[in-house]
C-alpha cells in the first residue's frame, strides 16, 4: 500500500533571496499508514513550515510532497488532501470557528458538502471518540485549553481523515491536559488506525512515537527509533534539544559499571529503574572498585554544588497572608470559590514556587499580592508590612511587587524595546536619571541590552519574554511574581529565563513563580507551595514535597519523570535524594547512595 | 470590564426562547424594538413591561442576569431621564437659577427611561442572551438570502459576523488581562486627565490589535486546513422548522402592533396634573 505521507527531496524558501538558506532544505522521508512519527527541532528549525507542506497549505519550491499518493501541487486534489491529512495547530483559541462545540465539529464536513444527516452522525461519533459529548453545546470560551485542543481533534476526525498532523498542539497546555491529549492520540492511532505526525519540543512525547526525525535549520539531521535517537544525548543538546534526565542517568550508569555504551536507550521509566537497580546490585555483589566511582563523583561534584546551591535568605518577612478567601461571582449562574482561607508567609530573597492544577486559585492568589484584587471577607494581605486592605497602600505596593502574567510578551506595545522598558518607570513618575539607571539595569539582568533599538515585535519568542520581564524589573521591584515563566519556550529559551530568575534571587529579591508544571519551577525554587481547589495543601522544600508522590497526585499535578524514576530506585536505595532535575545531579545522587549503602555494609 | 462582560455571551437553558428559529427571533427582536419606541401611553408601556417580564420568565434565565444587560447603556438611560427633567416643560415645582423641574418633566423622563430599558432588555433577551452567535449569523443569512440575487455575498457576510461574535468574549478576556498586566507596570486607567487616559488605552489597544491580526491569520489557516472554500459546495445548515411556537409568537407580536398603532392614539390622555 502507498505510504500515507511522502516527502521527496523537498525544499521550501520563504525568502527567495539567494543568500538565505531554505526554510526546509532537501527533506525526504515517508510515513507508512498507521505509524506515528515525531519531528523534533528547536524554535526556528522549520518544523511548522514542514507541517504546512503536509496538507498543501504551502507548496514546495523543489521536490514533491504526496499524501496517499496524491501530489500536493495538483490543484484538483487539494481538498481531498486536506480531508485525508487533518491538522491541529498550536494555539487552542485560534482554530475554533463556530460558537458551539457541536457546530464547530460540523464545520469541516460541511465544507466537504457532506449530507446534513451524515454530518450529525459524524459529529456525534467524533464527540464520543474525544470524550466531548457532554460539552456539545458549550461556547469556545467556556472550555479549558485541553478541551479546546480535543475539539480541534474532533473537528479533524469528523472529516474522516487517515492522518493527523499535530503542530506543537500540546505546547500551550498544562501537563495534565498534555498527558490526556497524548492518551487520546495514542488511542486514535491504535484503535482507529490513524497515522500521526507530531511536531513537538517535548521529548517525552517523542518517546511514544514509532519513529523520530531530528530537524535543524530545515534539514533532517537524523532519523530513527526513539531508542536510537535518545541514546545520543550530546547530539540532541547540540541541536538545542534535551534528553529526559532519567535516560541519560541510566546510560551513564551503564557506562560506569558495565563499560558499554548501548546503541539503544531505555525509554521506559519503570524499565530504566529496574535496569539500574540490577546493575547496582550486580556491582555490589562483585565488589566493584569504589575508587572509580569516587573519580566519577569528583567530575560531577562541582557541578552539582553550584546548581543545587539554594538561595541565602534573611529572616525578614516580605509577604504575610492570613485567612484569605475570594469568590468570583460575575456569573450568577456559577459562582466560583477561588481561594479558601489561605495563609502563608514568604521571606526576602527566596524563590517560592506556587504549583497547582488549572483552576486551583494560583493566579487569583498572585493578583492579591500586588493589589489587582483586594482582600475580601476577613482576609489580610501584608506586603512589607503594608496592609493591602487600605487602598492608599496599593500604588506603593505595585511599585514594590512586579507581576508578570502568562505569556507576558503579549503586553509589549511600544515602538522600541527601550521605550517599552521605560513605560512603567514613566507611569510611576521616576526622575530621568532614575529611569535611565533602572532601565539599563533591567536590560542587563535579562540580557536584552543589545536589543534596545529594535521593535519588540520582530524579536524571537524567548527574547520577547525577556524584554517583558525587563519591563517589570525596570520598576526595580523587591518582589517579582511570574506566571508560567517558561510556557511555550523551547529548552534553550527556558534555561535562559530560569537563569535570570535565579540571579535575581541571588541579588536579594524575592521571586514567586507560579506554574501548573512541577518541573519548570521546582528546579530553582527554595520552597514549593502546593495549591488545590483554592486551598494550600503544603508548603515545604522541594525535597520534602517530592518524597510523597501522593501529595502531587491529590493536587492533580504531574510527578516529574525524573522524580518518579528516583523514587522507584529509592525503594532499594533509601538514602537516595529525589529533589533532582539534571542528569548530572541524578547520577551523583545515585553514586553517593550506592557508596553509602556499600559503606554501611562494610561497617556493619 | 465587568460592565460589558455579558456582551456576546450566550447562556444556555432549556427554554421556549432558546428553542425558537433564529430568523424569527431576529424579526421578533426588530418588532419589539419598534414597539418599545412607539409606546407612549403609560398604559401601553405598562402592557409592554408586562410582556417583557413574561419573556424574561419564559427564557428561564435569572432576572438579575437579564437586568445586567442594561449596564452598558445605563449612562444613556440616566442621560435621557435628566434631559427630560431639565427640559423645563410644564409647571415648575422646584426652580432655582435657570433650572425648572416640573412634574411633567419627571414623568416623561421616567417613561423615556423605561422605553429604552425595555428596548435593550428585549433585544438582548432575543439576540445575545439566548441565541449563540452562529445561530444569529445563520438567522441573518436566511433573512438576507433574497439579496443573493443582487450578488450580495450573503454567506461571507454571515460568516464574518459569526466569527466576530464568537471572538468577542475571547478578546474581552484578553483586554482584561492586558489591563491588569499594564496596571502592574504602573499604568492607571481611572485617574488623570483625558489625554493620560487615552495614552493609557494605547498600551491596551496596540497589543490587542497585534494579537487580533495574529488570531485572524491563524484562524484563516485553520479554516483552509479544514477545507473551507466559501459558500460553493458547502452543506447548508438546516434551519429549525417553524412550529406553533414561532407562529404564536409572531401572531402575538402582530396583535401588539395593532394595539400600539391603532388603539394607542385613541386612549384618553392621562392628565398628570390633576392627580
Amino acid at each position: 500500500m502507498d505510504p500515507i505521507l511522502e516527502f521527496d527531496r523537498v525544499s521550501f524558501y520563504y525568502d527567495t533571496d539567494a543568500d538565505r538558506l531554505p526554510t526546509v532544505n532537501n527533506v525526504s522521508f515517508s510515513l507508512p499508514r498507521g505509524q506515528h512519527l515525531a519531528i523534533l527541532g528547536a524554535n526556528g528549525s522549520g518544523k511548522s513550515t514542514l507541517a504546512r507542506l503536509m496538507n498543501a497549505l504551502l507548496l514546495p519550491d523543489a521536490g514533491t510532497v504526496s499524501v496517499a499518493g496524491m501530489d500536493t501541487a495538483d490543484e484538483n486534489s487539494v481538498y481531498e488532501i486536506r480531508r485525508q491529512c487533518g491538522m491541529v495547530f498550536q494555539n487552542p483559541d485560534n482554530q475554533i470557528v463556530e460558537s458551539t462545540v457541536a457546530l464547530d465539529v460540523a464545520f469541516g464536513p460541511s465544507n466537504l458538502a457532506v449530507e446534513a444527516e451524515e454530518i450529525e452522525e459524524r459529529v456525534e461519533e467524533a464527540l464520543a471518540l474525544t470524550g466531548l459529548t457532554a460539552l456539545r453545546d458549550r461556547a469556545p470560551h467556556e472550555l479549558s485549553g485541553g478541551q479546546k485542543q480535543k475539539l480541534a481533534i474532533a473537528g479533524v476526525l469528523a472529516m474522516h481523515p487517515s492522518c493527523i498532523v499535530l503542530d506543537e498542539a500540546t505546547s500551550m497546555l498544562d501537563p495534565l491536559s498534555r498527558a490526556e491529549l497524548m492518551q487520546l492520540i495514542i488511542k486514535l492511532r491504535d484503535e482507529e488506525g490513524l497515522s500521526v505526525v507530531q511536531i513537538t519540543h517535548y521529548m517525552e512525547e517523542a518517546l511514544q512515537a514509532d519513529y523520530v526525525l531530528l530537524l535543524s535549520e530545515g534539514s533532517i539531521v537524523r532519523g530513527g527509533s526513539p531508542e536510537e535517537i535518545f541514546s545520543r544525548p550530546d547530539e540532541l543538546r547540540e541541536l538545542k534539544l534535551e534528553v529526559p534526565p532519567f535516560i541519560e542517568i541510566t546510560q551513564n550508569i551503564d557506562r560506569i559499571f558495565r563499560k558499554d555504551l548501548a546503541a539503544a536507550a531505555i525509554i521506559d521509566v519503570d524499565e530504566a529503574a529496574r535496569h539500574v537497580n540490577q546493575v547496582l546490585h550486580d556491582a555490589r555483589a562483585k565488589k566493584y572498585p569504589e575508587e572509580i566511582l569516587q573519580d566519577e563523583l569528583l567530575g560531577l561534584e562541582t557541578l552539582s554544588d553550584t546548581e543545587q546551591g539554594r538561595h541565602q535568605h534573611a529572616d525578614e518577612l516580605v509577604i504575610e497572608v492570613n485567612d484569605l478567601s475570594f469568590t468570583y461571582d460575575e456569573n450568577p449562574l456559577q459562582k466560583v470559590r477561588a481561594l479558601d482561607k489561605l495563609s502563608m508567609q514568604s521571606k526576602r530573597g527566596e524563590i517560592l514556587g506556587i504549583v497547582g492544577a488549572s483552576g486551583s486559585g494560583k493566579s487569583t492568589f498572585a493578583q492579591h499580592l500586588n493589589g489587582l484584587i483586594r482582600p475580601e471577607e476577613k482576609g489580610k494581605v501584608k506586603v512589607f508590612s503594608l496592609d493591602l486592605s487600605d487602598k492608599k497602600n496599593v500604588r506603593q505596593i505595585r511599585r514594590m511587587v512586579g507581576l508578570l502574567f502568562q505569556y507576558p510578551e503579549d503586553q509589549l506595545f511600544e515602538e522600541t524595546v527601550a521605550l517599552d522598558l521605560a513605560f512603567g518607570p514613566k507611569e510611576m513618575k521616576f526622575s530621568h536619571a532614575e529611569l535611565t539607571e533602572n532601565v539599563e539595569r533591567a536590560a542587563a539582568i535579562t540580557a536584552v541590552s543589545h536589543l534596545m533599538d529594535r521593535s519588540p515585535f520582530e524579536l524571537s519568542g524567548g527574547e520577547q519574554r525577556r524584554v517583558a520581564i525587563a519591563g517589570v524589573l525596570a520598576l526595580n521591584p523587591e518582589i517579582l511574581i511570574m506566571d508560567e515563566p517558561s510556557a511555550g519556550l523551547d529548552p534553550q529559551g527556558r534555561e535562559a529565563i530560569l537563569k535570570d530568575l535565579d540571579e535575581l534571587a541571588e541579588a536579594g529579591k524575592t521571586v514567586i513563580l507560579i506554574s501548573h508544571d512541577m518541573e519548570s519551577v521546582a528546579r530553582i525554587a527554595d520552597r514549593l507551595m502546593i495549591m488545590s481547589e483554592g486551598r494550600m495543601l503544603a508548603i515545604d522544600t522541594p525535597e520534602k514535597i517530592f518524597s510523597t508522590e501522593k501529595l502531587l497526585v491529590d493536587a492533580d499535578l504531574n510527578v516529574p519523570t525524573t522524580v518518579k524514576y528516583l523514587n522507584l530506585l529509592r525503594k532499594n536505595w533509601p538514602q537516595l535524594k529525589t529533589n533532582i532535575f539534571t542528569a548530572d545531579q541524578g547520577l551523583a545522587a545515585i553514586l553517593i547512595s550506592y557508596l553509602q549503602a556499600t559503606g554501611e555494609e562494610a561497617n556493619g | 470590564m465587568a460592565s460589558i462582560s455579558l456582551l456576546g455571551k450566550t447562556f444556555v437553558a432549556d427554554s421556549l426562547l432558546h428553542k425558537l428559529n433564529s430568523s424569527v427571533k431576529l424579526v421578533a427582536a426588530i418588532i419589539l424594538m419598534v414597539l418599545s419606541l412607539m409606546s407612549q401611553h403609560p398604559l401601553i408601556l405598562l402592557l409592554m413591561s408586562l410582556v417583557t417580564l413574561a419573556l424574561i420568565k419564559l427564557s428561564k434565565l435569572p432576572f438579575s442576569l437579564v437586568m445586567r444587560s442594561i449596564k452598558p447603556v445605563i449612562f444613556i438611560i440616566i442621560f435621557a431621564f435628566v434631559v427630560h427633567v431639565l427640559s423645563g416643560q410644564g409647571e415648575a415645582i422646584v426652580s432655582f437659577w435657570i433650572i425648572n423641574i416640573s412634574l411633567e418633566g419627571i414623568v416623561t423622563g421616567a417613561l423615556t427611561a423605561l422605553r429604552i430599558t425595555l428596548l435593550v432588555i428585549n433585544t438582548s433577551l432575543f439576540l445575545t442572551l439566548t441565541t449563540p452567535p452562529t445561530e444569529l449569523a445563520h438567522g441573518v443569512e436566511s433573512l438576507l438570502s433574497p439579496l443573493r440575487h443582487l450578488h450580495f455575498p450573503v454567506h461571507e457576510f454571515a460568516m464574518m459576523m459569526s466569527i466576530a461574535l464568537r471572538f468577542v468574549p475571547t478578546l474581552l478576556e484578553e483586554a482584561g488581562k492586558l489591563m491588569k498586566a499594564q496596571s502592574s507596570r504602573g499604568a492607571s486607567y481611572d485617574t488623570g486627565n483625558i489625554f493620560k487616559k487615552l495614552r493609557g488605552m494605547v498600551s491596551i489597544l496596540v497589543p490587542l490589535f497585534v494579537s487580533s491580526f495574529r488570531r485572524a491569520e491563524d484562524l484563516a489557516t485553520a479554516m483552509e486546513a479544514r477545507c473551507y472554500q466559501g459558500e460553493v459546495g458547502r452543506t447548508r445548515r438546516k434551519s429549525k422548522p417553524l412550529t406553533w411556537r414561532e407562529y404564536s409568537l409572531l401572531g402575538f407580536l402582530a396583535v401588539l402592533l395593532v394595539v400600539v398603532i391603532v388603539i394607542q392614539p385613541r386612549l384618553p390622555q392621562v392628565n398628570w396634573f390633576s392627580l
